[in-house]
């Protein structure tokens, strides 16, 4: 790892948290309250932030399974493994958040409707790859099934998102410019940025630690902060060092 | 809808509280372990003569 690259990835997370502290502030201070909820409305804020970035980050875990069976690479895997944590603990957030605001404004902390019920199943769902990760010891083959597993989990994805478009449900609606007050738009964009630079840093971090534990495991290795990996055979070695450049500047 | 109002603000600090718990826990494991990890690697290597 560069000093360059160490110093952009906590630039980034000390961003986020800087951006997050001034969101909540005017989320949950300057706002004012919600015109039929009142103050607990304010979870709005938190609420929508998350379940965006949560989806982003899904994604992210997407594009980068179908990376790594195209690349067979493993500093592709060391990504795929921090977007699934991270997506997971933002999408448990969510579902926590979610519950938390349903008691006060519904009388129930859960009811089986169709957008709630499609998050939990992509809760579950992930939790499920990420189990999975921690069954399969053999580095290619977790990578393979991983991969192979996120996709499928991801299916989730569009679903949760157009669930309230596609059933009635008891859910609001997509929040967008359009459909929140003028002094909503800011906190919200505000925590939105704040997640998403956070998510990143996480990855980013979650990633850098895939890569040091596989160079535990291979005593030939050197703890240099640019180390290649060195359990891939043959000519993946080399892919590997080209991908992994462009996958995680380390 | 009074009744909601009244008791919006405990949900509301339990909301962002287990929120943040949760982030700030994942974010510790994932550093104290690089950490760990990181500080092993430095000592099972091999020492400059």
């Amino acid at each position: 790892m560069s000093r360059k690259s160490f110093a952009w990835e906590h630039a980034l997370g000390i961003l986020g948290a800087l951006l997050f502290c001034l969101g909540s502030y005017l989320g949950l201070v300057v706002a004012p309250p919600e015109k039929y909820m009142g103050d607990v409305g304010r979870i709005l804020y938190i609420h929508v932030p998350t379940a965006w970035i949560a989806l982003v980050t899904f994604s992210v875990a997407f594009v980068v399974a179908i990376g790594s069976l195209w690349r067979r690479t493993p500093r592709w895997d060391d990504v795929l493994a921090g977007a699934l944590e991270t997506g997971t603990v933002l999408t448990a957030m969510l579902l926590i958040q979610g519950s938390l605001w349903a008691k006060p404004t519904w009388g129930v902390y859960w009811v089986w409707d169709p957008r709630l019920t499609t998050s939990a199943i992509l809760l579950v769902a992930f939790i499920a790859v990420l189990a999975l990760r921690r069954f399969v010891e053999d580095p290619q083959r977790r990578a393979v099934w991983s991969a192979v597993a996120t996709i499928m989990a991801y299916v989730d994805v569009p679903i949760v998102y157009f669930s309230i478009k596609w059933w009635r449900t008891m859910h609001q609606t997509f929040s967008t410019p359009e459909t929140v007050a003028a002094s909503m738009k800011l906190p919200l964009r505000l925590n939105a940025f704040a997640l998403l630079f956070i998510a990143i840093w996480l990855i980013v971090r979650r990633a850098r630690l895939s890569q040091l534990q596989r160079l535990r495991l291979t005593p030939t290795s050197t703890p240099t902060d640019s180390a290649r990996p060195t359990l891939v055979a043959g000519d993946r070695a080399d892919r590997s060092t080209a991908v992994g450049e462009s996958a995680v500047s380390a | 809808m009074e009744g909601v109002i009244l008791n919006g603000r405990e949900f509301l600090i339990a909301a962002w509280s287990l929120s943040l718990a949760l982030l700030i826990a994942y974010t510790a494991v994932v550093n104290i372990e690089l950490r760990r990890v990181r500080r092993q690697i430095t000592r099972s290597s091999p020492k400059p003569p």
